[in-house]
């Protein structure tokens, strides 16, 4: 890159440029070269005065905590000895002082490795100096937390101590008058002094223990009347409390004290380490120092000479070549200041000051030509405004309804247009001349308007706004006053008052309220809802343009929310219902529509409405309904509690049957039920005799399977509930043989199920949700003709208000099962009755109890859920609503085995007041390999358990007069935790069932009970852990 | 040469003169909240290990060691191209142990995060210091409700930052208290705790649960870690007419009491309960007989095919078998921390690595599904990462030792594990 100006200095630019470019050079040489002699020297400095600092500070400050670390040891010896009092002054508060200044200290020495540079030796232990810092201040706070706490208990005044002390002495009033009790506090007096000196927790619960014994003795005591003894009683629970405290503000310290240890053993290595690397970082410094300070010192002298000699050299160079040219311009620019506008200038050397010569001379040529053209500008000028003049002051005279009138500082009359002549009745001519006020204003204002008239004139009080002023025939003229005060060409003021003719405007504003006030009143004030729409995209939608209160207190908007909204985003649901097109209906062809009840749903809303349609001539679609929907819900549930009661009462009757004869009909079907099993086993199995066995053992039990769906009905679900996921539930069934029997029976229907996985489990009795499941299959198969298909569903739904409530649940989240056939549906008079016992259609006998789909509907009731029932000619569909639960379940094993297990001579205790019970029980258990034992009550077995063991115990619930099962157990695990047991009885499970599993039971087994059932509830309680 | 040529050329050169000035510096930008750690190419990892390695403690200490021993040996002692450190400190098994361990990890800026602690009255100073400094902390051992959530509300000693993959024993006292009242038929119980926060934390959930079933707490009493005496405290057990006693101590103090109840005839009938602090070899083994009968409260052990493995590896790699099954936890709680480093750190080009210390926080309290050898860990917003589960154990042979105990399960108590909504995860206590 060439660089002209350096090979060619011939501008004053380039000279004064390559002039100050070396002076400015040398100054920045001399300047740095100076400077950083400056910088390392201080830096050296520096360095070695932090590293001083440093080493002071770190051993100031470990000398400062060392010697509060003694002062606090001392305290919290000394303060027992000399006292609290004089402990703090001596010990603890210097304490206190010295750990401040370590701590302020600490800061220091923060601040100063952070902002000075220190060596490499420091700053390789920056994690140690953290941990030093950190600790100091942890210091600080433990050593005030300690001393609080030694204060909190040895304070002479309020400390724990003189607490316990004055709380003591008291209670030895107390109890003076008894001996026995004088003695028991010597006792304790003597355990509290040796506390003073052990400060154990131990020491401190005997003295519990003997309070404790105080208290027993201080009810039994006669020489204390009753208010000594409360008194008494409530010492020793405040010395009871404060020694709680005692002890554990005495941990506390301990603590403390642990933690003064842990911090002493990680600081002091490190004071030791930061000394001996903060001295050598000084030694370091040192060394440095000394070597800058010499080549500062050099290079300072070279720099200083180099720069006099090229000083004198370029001043003399700028002295000869500009200073005198710029002397001669000077005097050229005064002589055009002062007019002389024919001088000329140097333009020689073609330089920067031969250029400025040049500029000058043009500059006095081009002034001259500028003065000659604009004296030309302003003659033209002066004839436009003329013209202009003339055409506003036409257009003033002949505005329409706008008068104009021109008053001058006397308040007369110059100009009055021809609108002015309308308003008023008086023409230019007679108007002109006179004061306004005697045109336009009646006589009893005039005088206040010749006011307002002199404030406008003198003080610029315009007069502005609505005013009446008078016609010539009296009549009243209303109109809008303006003003504007001119300037006119002679320098006098001119003031224009202009009027604005408002007669029409005030009469059409007049009516337009009165109609507005009138319509208003009603729309507000209306107990029904009125809407008006507008129809927007053709009539495609509505856009709501008022509402009246009504309809916030209808649907819950207030008009402002809703107005200016479209219908259809407001309320989505008007269009499947239908109120959309009636609506544009009434809006295309203008007739007047009545809307019928209806019921609108969107999302969660589910109400009732009715009402008129019509259109107003602006164009809108007016629509005034009210709510009906309490009226409504009134209907539907008067409905459902009807057949609710009418249900129940039936259900009541039934109850009161079965639940009579059920417990003995168990107990009478024990012996149809259970010794068949011990026959057959002993019968050869070519025997003619088992054919008729088995028949009887199978009318035993479909007799106990209807006295089970007796009980089912008559008292409900009482059995526990698990935790179950209803999946799981529908898998067991489709797996279980009835269900197998259930299609062998129906070769030509189809079975399939349809299980969401995205169910939430449910609390339930599972024996009654698959025996639910069951029936209903049973119910769907007979209702199917040849062949068919059956779907078994389950799914989540949350139930919400409405919904809910027709259902006559609680709102949440219900699991559903739902059992659809393709059979040929239920007719509309049987719907009502099907959920009634014994009610059928089909022969009876042919299949089940007859008390099928009641034992569903009570099975509903007692899980708190609903039942859905819809039939038509293809099907009929039952839904069954559980209520759901959040907890996570376990799984259930199904038990389908039907195989009899045999034991290993286990020791099997059967408690049972029916003496058949008895003998049918042991006869079974000694057939399976087990050694039996029968007792014929609660209370005989448990004395029988004082002195034996046993591997299980077969319990009836209900014994006679004695104890009944549950508290059979409860006594028994007093002394054999964790026995194993069962339970069985001819009733349904009830709370005391349910008590008796709780406490450990492993099982319940209903009467009457199948070997092999028998059998396997043995074995697998054995097996129990 | 035009006039801004010339200035663009003296500034260019201004600029290279002062660039010239200052070393070349690498400028790494920290846009998290609570500052980052910068790791230059290969620098290790530095991970803060606080654990009680003292004391009658020290076993469990040693085996958290040990877990997390096990999961540095899978990862070949590196992550992500950088090897780890550990500053292993000694806690003690104290609150002060733990506030001065803490002070010593947190002295290094460059500490990444903190592995530990045994003890939970440690954690609760530790994990002070730890959320204050901005750091992340995780551990495999500690239980007390107090350090996360009582009730899915925030406990006393919740600190942002900690998390732990031990389940948290609020459910525990419940547990206990539960078996008690049903399955033992019990209606008396008086309590002992030794004013830790594990400790109290266990007495107050079975005293809760136990008068809500209709039972009553005839003694609430305390004793102090480092007592040897028992008699007294026993006294009054006997005096209060206790049909079963619950004692969740440590040892010595289990010890002490346990062995001084046996000697006293007024509490021959005394049903004995403890909880998971002595659920181990060296309790056992000192007891021998005189534990015979009693009953223990503690998390569930997990028997996937994973634990099985891990236990495999354990026994190989230290020649002998663990004095108790939480080394799993300890091993869990590493992963989880080295798995949410991986997922917060910014790999840099020259290998360099930058890891934001609220991110890293985030990742952790993100981590749902991760699995475990001790089951599928999900972290709530208060730190818990663990389903709680717990069993009831009886000893009936003491020379069997842990194992024996572990598999003779009285009863098994599956609390519901707490959800927090999206919201309140959102708005983190």
């Amino acid at each position: 890159m060439r660089l002209p100006t350096l090979r060619h200095p011939t501008t004053i630019a380039s000279k004064l440029r390559l002039g100050f470019g070396l002076v400015f050079f040398l100054i920045a040489f001399i300047m740095a070269a100076w400077l950083w002699s400056l910088y390392k020297v201080n830096q050296a400095r520096n360095t070695i005065s932090n590293c001083i600092a440093i080493e002071r500070t770190v051993l100031d400050m470990d000398r400062l905590l060392e010697k509060a670390r003694r002062l606090h040891g001392d305290f919290s010896l000394q303060y027992a000895i000399i006292g609290l009092g004089a402990a703090h002054v001596q010990f603890a508060q210097p304490s206190i002082r010295l750990v401040a200044e370590a701590v302020s200290a600490s800061s220091e020495l923060k601040k100063m490795i952070a902002q000075s540079r220190v060596g490499k030796h420091l700053r390789s232990h920056q994690v140690d100096i953290n941990l030093y810092l950190a600790s100091a201040k942890r210091f600080a706070d433990t050593s005030i937390q300690s001393i609080e706490l030694i204060t909190r208990i040895a304070a002479p005044d309020y400390g724990l101590e003189a607490g316990f002390d004055q709380l003591f002495s008291q209670l030895q009033t107390a109890t003076q008058t008894s001996p026995p009790l004088i003695e028991l506090t010597r006792k304790t007096e003597l355990l509290y002094q040796k506390y003073r000196v052990t400060h154990q927790r131990s020491q401190m619960q005997s003295i519990f223990n003997a309070l404790n014994r105080i208290n027993d003795l201080l009810d039994t005591e006669p020489s204390m009347d009753p208010s000594s003894i409360k008194w008494a009683h409530t010492l020793i629970a405040e010395l009871e409390k404060t020694g709680e405290e005692m002890v554990e503000v005495e941990a506390k310290i301990k603590n403390k004290f642990n933690d003064f240890n842990i911090q002493t053993n990680a600081i002091q290595p490190i004071a030791r380490m930061l000394v001996a690397e903060a001295a050598r970082e000084v030694a370091a410094a040192k060394e440095v120092f000394k070597q800058t300070i010499n080549g500062a010192l050099i290079s300072l002298a070279l720099c200083l000479l180099t720069a006099m000699v090229t000083g004198l050299l370029i001043s003399r160079f700028i002295s000869q070549t500009i200073t005198s040219r710029i002397r001669a311009l000077t005097h050229c620019a005064d002589e055009v200041q002062q007019g002389q506008l024919n001088i000329s200038a140097s333009e020689h050397p073609n330089d920067e000051l031969g250029q400025l010569g040049q500029t000058l001379n043009l500059m006095s040529g081009r002034i001259r030509a500028m003065v000659d053209q604009l004296e030309q500008t302003i003659a033209e000028r002066t004839g436009q405004l003329r013209v202009s003049e003339h055409r506003f002051r036409s257009i003033a005279d002949q505005l329409p309804h706008v008068g104009i009138i021109g008053i001058d500082h006397t308040g007369r009359v110059f100009f009055w247009n021809r609108a002015c002549h309308q308003l008023y009745g008086l023409t230019d001519t007679e108007a002109c001349g006179y004061l306004l006020e005697e045109l336009i204003v009646a006589e009893e204002k005039r005088s206040l308007f010749a006011e307002q008239l002199s404030a406008w004139i003198h003080q610029g009080q315009a007069i502005e706004g609505e005013r009446i002023f008078r016609h010539q025939n009296e009549t009243a003229v209303p109109v809008y006053v303006a003003s504007l005060d001119l300037e006119a060409p002679d320098g006098s003021k001119e003031f224009y008052s202009i009027h604005l003719d408002l007669s029409e405007l005030k009469q059409a504003e007049e009516l337009r309220a009165l109609q507005a006030s009138i319509y208003r009143s009603l729309f507000e004030h209306i107990s029904s809802g009125v809407g008006v729409l507008e129809a927007v995209d053709g009539g495609q939608d509505f856009i709501i343009k008022d509402a009246n209160p009504a309809v916030e207190r209808i649907e819950g908007y207030t008009p402002d929310e809703i107005r200016g909204r479209s219908l259809t985003a407001c309320f989505p649901g008007v269009e499947p219902i239908g109120l959309l097109a009636q609506i544009q209906k009434v809006w295309q062809t203008g007739e007047p529509a009545v809307m019928p009840a209806f019921c609108y749903a969107y999302q969660h809303r589910q109400q009732w409405r009715q009402g008129h349609l019509y259109k107003i001539s602006s164009g809108e679609v007016v629509i005034v309904y009210d709510d009906i929907t309490e009226l409504k819900q009134g209907e539907l549930q008067r409905q459902a509690i009807e057949a609710q009661l009418q249900r129940s009462r039936k259900m009541e009757a039934i109850g009161l049957l079965a639940g009579g004869v059920a417990h003995d009909l168990n107990n009478i079907l024990s012996g149809i039920v259970s010794y068949p099993d011990l026959i057959l086993m002993q019968l050869a199995q070519d025997s003619k005799l088992r054919k008729p066995i088995l028949a009887i053992q199978e009318s035993g039990q479909r007799a106990a399977a209807v006295v089970a769906d007796l009980l089912t009905v008559a008292r409900g679900v009482s059995s526990e509930k698990k935790l179950c996921s209803l999946n799981q539930l529908v898998a067991q069934y489709l797996n279980s043989p009835e269900h197998e029997a259930l299609l062998s029976r129906h070769p030509g229907i189809q079975c399939r199920s349809e299980c969401s996985q995205q169910i939430w489990p449910l609390s339930c009795s599972p024996i009654h949700i698959k025996k639910s499941l069951m029936n209903l299959v049973t119910n769907a198969a007979e209702a199917i003709d040849q062949g068919g298909l059956i779907t078994i569903r389950t799914r989540k739904e949350e139930l919400f208000k409405d919904k809910a409530q027709t259902l006559g649940v609680k709102p949440g989240i219900f699991v559903l099962l739902e059992v659809t056939d393709s059979g040929s549906g239920i007719a509309k008079e049987d719907l009502d009755h099907i959920f009634e016992p014994f009610y059928t259609k089909k022969v009876m006998g042919r299949s089940g109890t007859g008390l099928g789909l009641a034992v569903v509907w009570n099975t509903i009731q007692d899980h708190h859920g609903a039942i859905e029932v819809s039939s038509s000619e293809q099907g009929t569909i039952f839904t069954l609503y559980f209520p759901a639960t959040e907890q996570e379940f376990l799984f259930m094993e199904d038990d389908v085995d039907n195989d009899i297990r045999r034991g290993n001579g286990e020791a099997v205790l059967v408690v049972d007041d029916e003496p058949l019970q008895r003998e049918i029980a042991t006869q079974i258990l000694d057939t399976l390999g087990y050694q039996s034992v029968a007792m014929a009550s609660g209370e005989a077995a448990v004395d029988y358990l004082q002195d034996h063991t046993v591997d299980l115990v077969l319990l009836d619930m209900i014994m006679g007069t004695g104890i009944n099962g549950r508290e059979t157990y409860a006594q028994i695990i007093r002394h054999h935790p964790g026995q194993k047991a069962l339970i069985v009885s001819g009733f349904s499970e009830n709370e005391e069932v349910l008590e008796a599993l709780r406490l450990g039971v492993t099982a319940y087994l209903q009467k009457p009970y199948a070997i092999s059932s028998l059998s396997r509830a043995v074995v697998t309680a054995l097996q129990s852990s | 040469m035009p006039k801004a040529r010339r200035t663009t050329l003296v500034s260019f050169f201004c600029f290279l003169l002062l660039s010239s000035c200052h070393p070349d510096e690498q400028s790494i930008t920290c846009t998290d909240s609570l500052g980052c750690v910068i790791l230059e190419t290969k620098a290790p990892i530095r991970i803060g290990v606080l654990q009680s390695l003292s004391g009658k403690t020290a076993p469990l200490g040693q085996e958290q060691l040990r877990g997390l021993q096990l999961a540095l040996n899978e990862r070949k002692h590196a992550l992500l191209g950088h090897p780890i450190v550990l500053q292993i400190e000694d806690t003690g098994c104290t609150s002060e142990g733990g506030a001065n361990a803490a002070l010593k990890v947190l002295a290094d800026p460059q500490t990444v995060a903190i592995f530990g602690t045994t003890c939970s009255s440690a954690a609760a100073t530790a994990s002070k210091a730890m959320s204050d400094a901005g750091l992340t902390m995780v551990s495999g051992n500690n239980s007390a409700p107090f350090l996360t959530s009582i009730g899915d509300k925030k406990a006393s000693n919740w600190q942002p930052g900690y998390f732990r993959t031990a389940p948290n024993e609020e459910y525990s006292g419940q547990a206990a208290a539960y078996f008690a009242y049903h399955r033992l038929g019990i209606r008396r119980v008086a309590t002992i705790n030794d004013g830790d926060i594990y400790t109290c934390g266990l007495t107050e959930g079975f005293a809760h649960m136990f008068t809500e079933l209709g039972g009553t707490i005839v003694l609430d009493a305390a004793i102090d870690k480092g007592d040897r005496e028992m008699g007294p405290v026993l006294d009054a057990v006997a005096d209060a007419k206790a049909e079963l006693l619950f004692f969740p101590l440590f040892q010595p103090e289990g010890n002490d009491l346990l062995t001084k109840a046996r000697q006293s005839p007024l509490l021959e009938k005394t049903i004995l309960m403890s909880d998971g602090a002595l659920i181990e070899n060296t309790f056992i083994s000192a007891m021998g007989k005189l534990a015979r009968g009693m009953y223990f409260v503690g998390p569930s052990s997990a028997s996937s095919e994973k634990s099985t493995l891990l236990a495999q590896t354990y026994l190989s790699t230290f020649a002998t078998v663990p004095a108790v099954k939480y080394y799993q936890n300890g091993y869990d709680a590493a992963q989880l921390l080295f798995h949410a480093i991986e997922r917060a750190a910014i790999l840099l080009p020259e290998g360099g690595l930058v890891i934001g210390r609220g991110k890293l926080r985030q990742t952790l309290y993100d981590s749902h599904g991760f699995e475990g050898v001790t089951g599928p860990l999900n972290c709530n917003a208060f730190g818990d990462c663990a389903s709680p589960q717990f069993d009831i154990l009886r000893l009936t042979a003491p020379e069997r030792g842990v194992e024996g105990l572990l598999t003779n399960i009285q009863f098994t108590f599956r609390p519901k594990r707490s959800r927090i909504s999206p919201q309140a995860q959102k708005e983190r206590p």
